[in-house]
């Protein structure tokens, strides 16, 4: 009786071992799989056409593979924020300089290898962030609807009363080239003019746009006359045919400056720094001037290869008075709209 | 759970059934279902090996055929003269060279001529001709990088100025100093890799061109998904394994030659879970249909098997309850027919013997009463004949005196609780009764008993002797003057043998037939034979009693057969 269960057990281990030996048999993919030096995981809040010729061209020429998280400026730093612990990403590129600055906790110091040849302008005094790239604000209007001759010229223009409703402009809690233009605005017409706060507020009739991108729709479509934006996406609108024209303010301008940054324990770093190198390198530089209506930050970069000749008047932005005020801004803002 | 089988026979069958029936049935159906996706799981990667080694045959092949084209055009001595060539004539003789050298795979790729500056110079395409590609960047920079080399680069949708490329190889023109004097532009559209992988796929398949970093250069898939490139390059990235991409469609990637570019080929699962749920439910039914015939079956069998024994059982019961009448019918013809049948002879044959043994009970019960009543106060029977002798030996009548001894002799071995008594002793006995008879007769026979003297000692069953002597004076010497009784005990192959032989009128032939075959109720006229038989054969068994042979000469021979036992007469011999 045991002798035969015995050999019971034996048959049924055979027929499983058979079984089991049947089952392996399959898949023929040789696995594929990447070292993690061979890696790095990018954040980033440009556009994938901004993004994707860089990291394409990055990848070609070091072979390291870069994983693209993209999202909105203040979604991306708020996760970096959260895997503060344990870092997913190498590298934030993109967002406005002055939002990097607010979470500069996260990031670690980083020095572009030549220094040298990037503008001072908008350096960052911790080394916490790099300037990418900056995008003047102009004013465009359409052709059709506004004369040459009458078109505004600078922010005093903008403010008269003629222009009351017609103008388009998104809602600077909801964008932050929106609250820099307000900024420049501020800054040029004197930064304690409050006047000219609410004379804006006035010719905008207390209406605002959702987004910035549809300052430019508005105004192509003639639901408004002039629209105050960046060069960059005026540029690649007159470029894909729309009519409308671009103006530099005569009392000169600010450029909203986007910056890049080493995370924190970035797992790894040694591609992160590789990255961030490559991005402020001349091709890269050459290739956003020429490409994405960027200006360069490269002072061996001649911007006006691309633009006209006409010399553009920068002011000297205070970037710390429009950071450190824009809670108390905004509220006023707010106090004039309602 | 082993004895709760045990202990039914239908549950035994049961587990019986399923264990023949259900075990092998899911082994086999498990086992075919296996085997069934093992097969095709390998005639599929055998026709996808082919598959991708010939789309990676056709792709090597192409750029084997470009890289020997870009270096016969790097060579043309034309070329490097007029790249700069304004002259419309010397022009066109370039671009004679430029279609005869590319003819042959001027169907699946555009050949362009750029300059140092990266300006278009000639173009094989149909249409004019303005590109500008930057020379610090993307494909020309490459070709820059590593000059005497073609160099590939799948175009980004975003930097490439034409849009619908999707590879440009370029190698650069070196002039005969080594100095780079313009680049060999060649670029391929997706027209160009359909027309290039055509046949070499089957249209079931989605085939995805990758380029050194997995990303997506050409895919067959329709332009609103694309979405197999990124899909595993996310899953590359992530470090996850390529199978456990999607449960639907599995992934075969293969690099193509030494171009550094992967073709990946997503095929559709075969074996989806929906059609193995669907085996493995008809698995199932088959299953609990074959369970359900179990059941029925072994309910069936068991019941035929059962039902019988149980009758079997039943009658049995009734048997031991002593109703020897219990007969089991039955139609059957197998082995529980048989068995039915062998009962029925048993109980038959047992009913027999029962009714044997009561009537020969009843028989002893008979003569044991007879006896009991022939007893019938004894002692007063005896002192009274006592007495009668010494009142006959008073008054001096011997013969009285001779009767009442002998009566009482014979009186006093019959009324003795002793069955069994010496041979001697049943001979007195006998004396004493043939001396009554002798007086009551007036002498008219003899009377000689003959014995070997070492035989005097057997024991017998009293009175035997006596009734057959009763007989042959009674009915054989009745009506004669004269007789002689004559008596012989011997031995014979250990058997005892006592005849009574007389010579006297014999027995008729019917009696003596009657006699032999013991038929008692013609016998009422030698109860006293019968009886000495029936004590007989109850003792001592059928080969023992009483014969009757008849005597040439007129006269009876009674012969008593016996076993020889000797010794002390005992009740219980």
């Amino acid at each position: 009786m045991k002798q035969t269960r015995r050999r019971y057990y034996i048959i049924f281990l055979f027929l499983m071992v058979f079984l089991s030996a049947c089952s392996s048999l399959s898949v023929m993919n040789d696995d594929y799989s990447l070292d993690e030096e061979n890696k790095l995981v990018v954040y980033t809040s440009h556009k994938e056409e901004v993004y994707s010729p860089i990291i394409k061209e990055f990848e070609e020429r070091t072979g390291i593979w870069v994983q693209v998280i993209s999202g909105g400026t203040t979604e991306i730093l708020e996760q970096i924020a959260n895997d503060s612990d344990k870092p997913i990403g190498d590298v934030m590129f993109g967002g406005g300089v002055e939002s990097l600055e607010a979470y500069s906790e996260y990031f670690a110091p980083y020095q572009y290898s030549q220094e040298e040849m990037l503008e001072q302008t908008y350096k960052s005094d911790s080394s916490k962030w790099t300037v990418f790239s900056k995008l003047p604000i102009v004013f465009v209007y359409n052709n059709k609807l506004v004369y040459e001759t009458a078109a505004p010229q600078g922010w005093k223009d903008l403010l008269q009363e003629r222009w009351k409703g017609k103008i388009a402009y998104a809602d600077p809690h909801k964008s932050g080239s929106s609250y820099t233009i307000l900024m420049t605005l501020m800054q040029v017409m004197g930064k304690e003019n409050w006047n000219a706060l609410e004379q804006f507020s006035n010719v905008l009739d207390g209406k605002t746009l959702e987004d910035s991108s549809e300052v430019i729709n508005e105004v192509a479509s003639g639901t408004k006359l002039i629209g105050i934006t960046l060069e960059e996406s005026a540029l690649k609108r007159i470029a894909a045919g729309i009519d409308i024209t671009m103006v530099y303010p005569i009392e000169g301008t600010s450029a909203i400056p986007d910056g890049s940054a080493l995370i924190l324990n970035a797992p790894h770093e040694e591609n992160a720094r590789l990255f961030l190198n490559f991005i402020m390198s001349k091709d890269v530089q050459k290739m956003i001037v020429e490409h994405c209506y960027r200006r360069s930050v490269r002072k061996d970069i001649s911007n006006s290869e691309t633009w006209d000749a006409e010399e553009v008047k920068f002011i000297d932005f205070d970037l710390k008075w429009a950071s450190s005020n824009r809670s108390e801004i905004l509220k006023k803002w707010d106090a004039l709209n309602h | 759970m082993r004895n709760y089988i045990r202990r039914s026979f239908k549950r035994e069958l049961l587990f019986c059934f399923i264990l023949v029936a259900i075990l092998p049935l899911l082994i086999c159906s498990f086992l075919m279902i296996h085997f069934f996706k093992v097969k095709i799981e390998m005639d599929h990667q055998t026709e996808i090996k082919m598959q991708l080694s010939s789309i990676e045959v056709a792709l090597t092949g192409f750029f084997d055929k470009l890289d020997v084209i870009s270096q016969d055009l790097n060579n043309n001595e034309m070329v490097i003269e007029t790249l700069y060539e304004k002259n419309e004539e010397n022009r066109n003789k370039t671009y004679q060279a430029l279609y005869a050298s590319t003819s042959e795979l001027r169907k699946v790729a555009q050949f362009e001529l750029y300059s140092v500056g990266g300006i278009c110079k000639y173009s094989t395409s149909t249409r004019a001709i303005n590109t500008k590609l930057p020379t610090y960047w993307g494909i020309l920079k490459a070709a820059a990088d590593l000059p005497d080399a073609l160099v590939m680069r799948g175009e980004n949708k975003y930097a490439s100025n034409s849009k619908d490329i999707l590879l440009r190889s370029a190698r650069t023109i070196n002039d005969n100093q080594g100095n780079c004097i313009g680049y060999i532009v060649v670029g391929m559209r997706s027209a160009d890799f359909d027309s290039l992988l055509s046949d070499t796929y089957s249209p079931q398949d989605s085939i995805v061109i990758l380029d050194g970093q997995w990303d997506t250069i050409y895919s067959t898939e329709s332009a609103t998904e694309k979405s197999i490139g990124p899909a595993l390059r996310e899953q590359l990235m992530k470090g996850g394994a390529l199978t456990d991409l999607s449960k639907e469609c599995k992934f075969y990637i293969s690099p193509i030659g030494s171009t550094g570019l992967y073709v990946a080929l997503q095929r559709d699962e075969v074996f989806t879970t929906d059609i193995s749920r669907t085996m493995y439910t008809v698995c199932a039914i088959m299953t609990l249909f074959s369970l359900m015939l179990c059941i029925g079956v072994s309910i069936r069998l068991s019941n035929s098997l059962a039902e019988p024994i149980h009758t079997i059982t039943e009658a049995m019961h009734e048997v031991e309850k002593g109703y020897l009448d219990t007969r089991i019918e039955t139609e059957r013809i197998d082995e529980f027919g048989g068995l039915a049948i062998k009962f029925n002879t048993m109980s038959g044959k047992l009913r027999d013997n029962v009714e044997r043994q009561v009537k020969q009970q009843q028989e002893l019960n008979d003569s044991n009463i007879a006896m009991m009543q022939a007893q019938l106060n004894p002692h007063f029977i005896y002192n009274t004949l006592d007495t009668i002798k010494w009142v006959a030996k008073a008054n001096n009548i011997p013969e009285v005196s001779t009767l009442v001894a002998s009566l009482a002799k014979i009186l006093r071995t019959s009324i003795s609780s002793k069955h069994f008594i010496t041979l001697k002793e049943e001979l007195t006995l006998t004396q004493c009764y043939v001396d009554i008879q002798r007086i009551r007769f007036g002498e008219r026979f003899t009377y000689v008993a003959e014995i070997q003297n070492d035989l005097e000692k057997c024991i017998v069953p009293k009175i035997v002797i006596q009734p057959l002597v009763e007989n042959a004076i009674i009915h054989g010497l009745a009506d004669r003057d004269d007789g002689n009784i004559y008596i012989n005990v011997c031995k014979e192959k250990e058997k005892l043998l006592i005849s009574v032989s007389d010579d006297g009128c014999g027995m008729s032939e019917e009696i003596m037939d009657c006699l032999n075959s013991r038929d008692r109720n013609r016998l009422a006229e030698h109860i006293g034979f019968y009886n000495v038989d029936t004590i007989i054969r109850l003792r001592y068994g059928d080969e023992f009693g009483v014969t009757v042979d008849a005597i040439e000469n007129g006269g009876t021979k009674v012969t008593v057969v016996l076993p020889v036992i000797r010794g002390e007469a005992t009740d219980h011999a």
